[in-house]
């Protein structure tokens, strides 16, 4: 099987290499290395610049991807402040968490393009190929006027690279990394990663091409290989992008392709020498041609079209030692095909009516089909959207942009309208005020309206009668940008937030007689708290140092049904992080340094007390340092190697107080952050040619 | 070009290498008869297995019986005494009523006669035989020789694991003159009733009768059965004390033919492993040999977590012929235990 991927990838590669296509896309990316500040896109009528951005946009920039030698987006995210991963061992899936909501509170784009999921968990995050990102932004609270559903706690937007520059470009990557203290070389044990792309841009077209093999082989494990502790997960990644574009008028198509295999082999039962294996493979496609026009000096249009594919399935097998043979099991979810598409259409028109006032409506289609085990039949939402924002400027010192969302839904009563209120004003050259209100959304997913799971001790189904889950979100900032020196930029950002969800989807009780449980409209929560970051870019330096302090409330709809053991109504939880960056030119080499704190952070979970009675607690997650310590240096025109250290601090699993089952108050297993300190090395090709 | 070409390949040929063969693991010969119990009666699923499976360690035999296929079963020794079918989660009430013509749909409003797994309430156990199987504590008293003193009793025949609802039955047991028991039945609102004669078979722990076939064979001969897999009422505790709870791959001992039970628990499988194969006669004094029904019950393998087969423990079982075996179980297939569900496999030894 491998091997015919990497023919495929190699004919892809070889393919396109020699192809006589090409262009160059005049406009947004070339400002980029000489903007110190970055530009961004997120949530903008147009590119802007992050100063001027009504939206207060974290932007992680393509240089700092690279130095921090990450393999996938979440090792280049965990880093960042708000942000929280946690395994999923059983299933070998990670979930994110930001301003310490769960991943499906979390919108994730790929260049404007929602990512779906089957499920809670935002496994789509480390489904994107590294290699061809740009940059990531980063907006906290909810964007649901632009963006609609999940964009509660905030939107992550992967930018893709774009070719700038006429000529070829070929790159290449092999990086051997260690997970923990196990390595083996190219196989077996540890991480391997290997990429190749390719760009080629001539006139008015461009084409490239990319593919990337991640290949991370668990942790732990008998001699057998079997009864790993972190799951094996092997990613052949392959994406395609040709482009035309002129003067007033640009077009891209790019497909973006995705096979993962998660293999869960486990330990053998020596009384009866076999042992099951489970294969988890995705195959995920997403296809997107997008457009921009410009009518006038003040008219665009932009248009999305993109067709999602994912198919997951669940193969379950059981080894017999003793005559070498497998077979398929037939326990119930042992088998299973799990499919989604997703479609979506969207058009954005802008129009400057004067220097004071833009307007900006667009509209929304996206289609969602789902099947598999579990989910009464092949159920389909459509959700059709208007949205209208607008840009007011009474004068060049305020920007107020009010935006509304109009929804109908094929299959729930979605919010009839989705208010938000975004503001900037220029208190002086350096010191700019952010205001913003926005009220966010969450259609219920399908598997929450149409689930179905009924079995000798379940009765569950899903609730076509549910509400949309909604946040409003209150944020302001203050930011103080501006040169110390000459060539170099400061800025230091203090920012306060209080959102509150409301209408959250649970399980409860339906129906006493029956039994049924469904899910309702019933759970509330509210996070708040503020973050001071700072950040310092010079010619040699780069820095940032930034802290967070966040409270989180929930409320249970069935608190009655509980014993509160601890009354607190906020929880909170700090964290610091800081990175720096120093480039010695002597010897062409930059070293980087990248540490983050979490502290010690509260939640309300349920459990039992010892007379076995469900109670309502205060569980805490340890503490923990994070800390990845690189070194970049250019060999020649051609080459560059890069190592380091991860992980500095040896995180594991990060213990909590949460009962992993039975009674309150013995440590369970806590969290799995990390398998340990690992150290990589990596060589990097480059070659380009006008 | 070439060079790009060749950079590319090599540096996709790092990837391509097999691994994870797993290797043919020659297996040491069996000190001992393994059996897979056919638990699985038709297409239902593991965790509802259709069939209760009666095993004898001395004969390496398993007789099956369908949990459906009886409703009532009356005990052969010298008591009067009839119970319920836990293996469908059948409950009963007694009525105040000796008259089964008076008896009717009126009698049935608010009574439930079964539980749930997931509401279970305590207030519904006493609709249930008594899990410990004290004869003295079934829900059906004991048969009054005098016959206006045995009231009507009603039953719901259980829907437990899977099997479908079935009407209700208005019934009353009297003594047979001539030995044994004379059984009156009827659907609820039957105003006349059906009449059976059912003898005590000392051979037998009890005689069964199902309401559709009348005399069935459920049990094999008290001497020829040391212990059962079914699916099972059971009791558990959900927080507000101890409710009526169905259970799978419950295991019982035949206590009433003398059979009892020690459980030797282990820190591991390994050392559990180890000191199986070391037990020998001489142990056996050191094992506390209990006549618990449900000695094994479900503690020889976790569900919840799902961990399947518990290998860090064994059982020591004494027959009713005063044989000693050591019985442990291999897989039930939960978790990764590579067994199937509905299907346990057990190991056993004569201790000699």
């Amino acid at each position: 099987m491998r091997k015919i991927y990497n023919s495929v990838l190699i004919l892809l590669i070889t393919g396109t290499a020699s192809a006589q296509l090409y262009t160059p896309t005049p406009g947004e990316d070339t400002t980029r290395t000489k903007d110190l500040e970055g530009i961004v896109i997120t949530g903008q009528y147009k590119p802007q610049s992050l100063k001027n951005s009504v939206y207060q946009v974290r932007s992680i920039s393509q240089q700092h991807i690279l130095l921090s030698g990450a393999t996938n987006v979440q090792q280049v995210l965990s880093n960042e402040l708000g942000f929280r991963f946690s395994a999923d061992n059983t299933l070998g899936a990670t979930d994110v968490q930001l301003m310490r909501m769960s991943g499906r509170n979390v919108k994730i784009l790929l260049d404007g393009v929602p990512l779906p999921d089957r499920g809670d968990t935002r496994e789509s995050l480390n489904q994107v190929d590294i290699n061809t990102i740009e940059r990531i932004e980063i907006v906290e609270g909810p964007m649901s006027v632009s963006y609609g559903s999940d964009a509660l706690a905030g939107v992550i937007n992967l930018i893709t690279k774009k070719n700038s520059s006429a000529g070829l470009s070929v790159s290449a990557k092999a990086r051997e990394e260690t997970a923990g203290n196990e390595y083996y070389p190219f196989s077996y044990k540890g991480v391997h990663t290997q990429n190749a792309s390719i760009s080629y841009k001539k006139s008015n077209w461009d084409i490239s091409t990319g593919g990337t093999h991640n290949d991370f082989n668990g942790i732990g494990g008998d001699a057998y290989g079997r009864g790993k502790t972190w799951r094996p997960k092997e990613q052949w990644l392959g994406n395609i992008r040709t482009g035309y574009s002129r003067n007033s008028f640009s077009i891209y198509y790019r497909l973006d392709g995705l096979h993962e295999a998660i293999t869960k082999r486990d330990s053998i039962n020596y009384l009866n020498y076999k042992a099951i294996d489970k294969q988890y493979s995705t195959n995920r496609f997403t296809h997107q041609v997008q457009s921009q026009v410009r009518f006038s000096s003040k008219t665009d249009l932009a248009t999305i079209l993109s067709y999602t594919n994912y198919e997951r399935q669940t193969k379950t097998t059981r080894h017999n030692f003793e005559t070498g043979t497998d077979e398929l099991t037939t326990g119930a979810g042992e088998q299973d095909i799990s499919k989604l598409n997703s479609f979506v259409f969207r058009n954005t028109l802008h129009y400057e009516l004067s220097k004071k006032l833009s307007l900006q409506p667009g509209i929304d289609i996206n289609r969602e089909q789902a099947k598999g085990q579990r989910i009464t039949g092949d159920p389909v939402i459509n959700d059709y959207a208007l949205f209208v924002s607008a840009e007011i400027k009474p004068t060049s010192k305020i920007n107020i942009r009010p935006g509304l969302r109009f929804i109908k839904n094929s299959v729930y009563n979605a919010p009839p309208v989705i208010p938000s209120l975004n503001t900037r004003f220029v208190l002086n050259d350096h010191l700019d005020l952010r205001l913003a209100y926005a009220y966010g959304f969450r259609s219920p997913a399908l598997r929450e309206l149409y689930f179905e799971f009924i079995d000798a001790n379940h009765n569950i189904v899903g609730n076509p009668n549910l509400k949309a889950e909604t946040s409003n979100s209150f944020n302001g900032s203050l930011t103080w940008a501006g040169a110390y020196k000459k060539g170099s930029h400061f800025n230091i950002s203090l920012n306060g937030f209080y959102t509150d969800f409301n209408n959250q989807i649970a399980f409860a009780l339906a129906d006493p007689v029956s039994n049924q449980y469904t899910y309702f409209n019933v759970n509330k929560a509210r996070i708040t708290g503020g973050t001071i970051e700072a950040k310092l870019s010079g010619k040699a330096l780069q820095a940032n140092a930034g802290f967070s302090y966040t409270g989180y409330d929930r409320e249970l709809y069935d608190d009655k049904d509980f014993i509160r053991v601890d009354t607190k109504k906020f929880l909170w939880a700090p964290e610091f992080n800081t990175s720096a960056s120093y480039t010695l030119s002597k010897i062409k080499t930059t070293f980087s340094l990248y540490y983050k704190f979490t502290g010690k952070t509260p939640q309300y979970v349920t459990g039992k007390n010892t007379s076995n009675q469900p109670v309502l607690y205060i569980a805490e997650t340890n503490a923990y340092h994070q800390a990845d310590l690189t070194a970049y240096t250019t060999i020649n025109k051609y080459l560059s190697v890069s190592g380091g250290v991860k992980n500095l601090f040896d995180v594991t699993n990060v213990a909590s107080t949460a009962a992993s089952s039975g009674s309150i108050h013995d440590s369970g297993n806590g969290t799995a952050i990390g398998y340990g300190r690992s150290y990589f090395l990596g060589l990097n090709f480059q070659f380009n040619k006008k | 070009m070439k060079r790009f070409i060749a950079i590319t390949l090599v540096t996709f040929a790092l990837g391509s290498c097999k691994k994870d063969i797993d290797p043919i693991i020659i297996v040491p010969p069996s000190a001992g008869s393994s059996i897979s119990l056919n638990g699985i009666a038709g297409t239902e699923s593991g965790s509802a297995a259709g069939n209760s499976v009666y095993l004898d360690l001395s004969a390496d035999r398993q007789t099956t019986s369908l949990r459906s296929s009886w409703d009532l079963g009356f005990y052969s020794g010298s008591d009067f005494r009839v119970i319920l079918n836990n293996t469908s989660s059948a409950g009963a009430k007694v009525l105040a009523k000796n008259d089964l013509a008076t008896v009717g749909v009126a009698d049935t409003i608010g009574l439930i006669l079964a539980t749930s797994q997931t509401n279970p309430l305590p207030e519904q156990l006493v609709w249930f035989d008594e899990v410990t199987g004290d004869l003295a504590k079934t829900v059906i008293p004991a048969v009054a020789a005098v016959d206006a003193d045995n009231k009507v009793i009603i039953v719901n025949r259980g829907t437990g694991g899977g099997i479908a609802p079935r009407p209700w039955i208005k019934l009353r047991v009297l003594r047979n003159p001539s030995g044994g028991y004379i059984l009156q039945y009827a659907g609820i609102q039957e105003t006349s009733f059906r009449t059976l004669q059912v003898p005590k078979d000392a051979a037998y722990n009890f005689k069964f009768v199902s309401f559709d076939n009348g005399i069935v064979d459920v049990q094999p001969e008290k001497e020829r059965w040391d212990l059962v897999w079914t699916y099972s009422v059971f009791e558990t505790n959900f927080g507000a004390g101890q409710v009526p709870y169905n259970f799978s791959d419950l295991v019982a001992i035949n206590q009433l033919a003398g059979v009892t039970v020690a459980s030797k628990t282990y820190s591991s499988a390994a050392i559990a492993a180890a000191a199986y194969s070391a037990f020998n006669r001489d142990s056996v004094a050191t094992a506390t040999l209990v006549n618990n029904r449900w000695a094994i019950g479900s503690g020889w393998r976790s569900t919840q977590p799902a961990t399947g087969a518990r290998l860090d423990r064994f059982y020591i079982i004494k027959d009713p012929n005063g044989n000693y075996y050591k019985f442990r179980c291999l897989a039930m297939g939960v978790g990764a235990d590579g067994g199937v569900r509905g299907r346990p496999d057990f190991q056993y030894q004569l201790i000699r």
